[in-house]
């Protein structure tokens, strides 16, 4: 039960108050909010609550009722739009649980995922020569402040030397990561941007098996295709050998001098160190 | 506050006078003003439109509604005020700014028929006329609206179809009153006799009640690009040329739109008032509520 009886005053028709109790609002709360947990946006439930009460209901008001709720266990809150607001189920005696909702996976969390992908697995496909080095540096907080489409996520730097070959080679991959619900078209054209400074552009995806976003992955293929990015499909960001290459990435000839300046930026003084030193070591 | 009376009645059915009310009612309160509506039509579509169903079924099973208040004040006797009937923030719709429209509503159920019905059967058992039925109904509501006007900028009434004993009180009292026609044969050929008997035939040469206080404002609804529709359309400007015209003619038409029909099915969730109605729609009851705050407020 609720443990207080605040009143709060709401206008009425004639310009008095009307007192509306908060647990009032609250049990209301509870009454519109659809059994199946579908949220409902805050400002829309304010506007529902005035309707059914027939009293203005302020955000003061709606927000004791709902903070109120949360501290209950009775609804839960997402962000986003000015908030949302949906209803927690208690489960009935021989009631089996239900399936346990998906998991949440915001980009911030993906990044650690995808780090441990591209040091392990992405890795060990470079086929690298044992004296080979290659470095994963997260640079999604670091270039221009103002530069568009400059950031890529993560960054992966490959160099080798061959065996007949005299001169050494220095690869720059890109990695630009976007969520279930974030790659469009846009995030391939972001990924490819990111090209200008860099040899191999990737779009990473964070897309569950059975995910409803299954249904824009063709178009999104064909827009990497047609651009020459690669495209790697993330289906569980808890198991980093779940990641797929779908599509490989077409070196670009982005000239040397722009790279040089791209990764002096982005490394650290030891990272520089040891790129500089596996370019021009005598091969053993 | 002294809010201003608006009818909108038509004795032709189908020519949006629901439609208009609550586009009407919508627009007035996304001004900003508070805003009444008094549904007189049995068919309760203003009310369902308005409240939706489950706060209208509230109402209707707490005999919060005009026959209830009919009923509890005529037959019963009882000092029941509309105060008593009228739920406020009623409405579902938003404003741009996500604050909730200030509208508030006296709403209509079917039982509106059987409280009529009710009437003409003591009329005849004690040997009344019709005029009698009218001045009951005109003294009840003329006293409710002296109190509630003062809590409103605009009050709308909603009329039935036909010429009801309601509908002439509401056309007496109204400081306007709006004609939805249509522009074909049949919808202006009902407007002249509406026109007629209310303002200029026997049924207002005859009452002793208060005349209306102005000419009606006819506002052309549902019009389509046809011929039909734009001469009719020419013959109703006309009027206005007329040395003693019957009626006045708004100068914001409705068209017939889909987005309106949509838009008054929208009686779930909140949406804005541009989700609602569309821009296109929007924009014409803008409009409407504009020239009509012009016509009542001399601007």
């Amino acid at each position: 039960m609720y443990s207080f009886w605040l009143f709060f005053a709401g206008p009425s028709i004639a310009g008095g108050v009307v007192p509306v109790a908060i647990d009032d609002i609250a049990k209301q709360m509870l009454a519109l909010l659809p059994n199946d947990g579908t949220p409902v946006l805050n400002r829309v439930m304010q506007v529902m609550l005035s309707r059914e009460l027939g009293v203005a209901i302020d955000q003061d008001q709606f927000f004791t009722a709902r903070d109120a709720l949360l501290q209950q266990g009775r609804v839960g809150r997402l962000r986003g739009q000015g908030g949302q607001v949906f209803l927690l189920r208690e489960l009935q005696p021989n009631e089996a649980p239900v399936a346990a909702q998906p998991e949440r996976w915001p980009e911030a969390r993906l990044m650690a995922s995808l780090k441990i992908y591209l040091e392990g697995p992405f890795r060990k496909g470079l086929e690298l020569p044992p004296d080979g080095i290659c470095l994963v540096q997260d640079t999604s907080a670091m270039g221009p402040v103002r530069g568009r489409w400059a950031r890529p996520d993560f960054i992966l730097i490959a160099a080798r030397r061959f065996k007949f070959i005299p001169s050494p080679q220095l690869d720059v991959h890109s990695f630009e990561l976007k969520t279930e619900t974030g790659a469009d078209d846009l995030a391939v054209y972001e990924a490819l941007a990111q090209t200008r400074f860099t040899h191999f552009g990737y779009l990473v995806w964070h897309l569950p098996d059975q995910s409803k976003a299954e249904t824009r992955l063709d178009e999104i293929e064909k827009q990497c295709e047609e651009h020459g990015i690669g495209l790697i499909r993330m289906r569980d960001p808890n198991d980093p050998n779940a990641c797929e290459i779908l599509l490989d990435p077409v070196r670009k000839a982005t000239l040397a001098a722009t790279v040089d300046d791209f990764l002096e930026l982005r490394l650290t003084d030891a990272q520089r160190k040891d790129i500089q030193h596996a370019m021009t070591e005598a091969r053993p | 506050m002294t809010g201003k009376v608006i009818a909108v009645a038509n004795m032709k059915g189908g020519v949006g006078k629901t439609a208009t009310v609550v586009g009407l009612a919508e627009a007035l309160a996304a001004s900003g003003a508070q805003t009444l509506v008094i549904d007189l039509d049995p068919q309760a579509n203003a009310s369902i439109c308005l409240a939706g169903d489950s706060v209208l079924k509230q109402l209707i099973e707490g005999g919060k509604t005009i026959d209830g208040f009919l009923e509890d004040r005529i037959f019963k006797k009882r000092n029941t005020n509309f105060d008593d009937c009228i739920r406020s923030n009623v409405s579902n719709v938003r404003h741009t700014n996500h604050m909730q429209l200030p509208i508030s509503l006296l709403a209509s159920s079917s039982e509106l028929r059987l409280v009529e019905r009710e009437l003409i059967f003591r009329l005849t058992r004690a040997e009344r006329n019709l005029d009698w039925i009218v001045e009951q109904l005109y003294a009840a509501i003329r006293d409710q609206l002296r109190y509630t006007r003062n809590n409103y900028d605009y009050i709308l009434f909603d009329c039935a179809p036909g010429i009801s004993a309601l509908t002439e009180v509401s056309v007496r009292l109204a400081d306007m009153v709006i004609v939805p026609t249509i522009p074909d044969f049949l919808s202006t050929y009902g407007l002249q006799s509406f026109c007629s008997n209310l303002w200029t035939g026997e049924i207002a040469k005859q009452s002793t009640l208060k005349k209306p206080k102005k000419k009606p404002h006819v506002l052309i609804t549902r019009r389509r690009p046809i011929k039909e529709h734009a001469r009719t359309t020419e013959k109703l400007l006309n009027e206005r040329h007329k040395e003693r015209p019957s009626f006045l003619l708004l100068e914001t038409e409705i068209p017939e739109m889909a987005a309106i029909a949509d838009a008054l099915g929208r009686i779930q969730g909140a949406p804005t008032i541009l989700q609602k109605w569309r821009a296109g729609s929007a924009a014409i009851l803008a409009s409407l509520s504009k020239e009509i705050k012009g016509a009542l407020h001399g601007a």
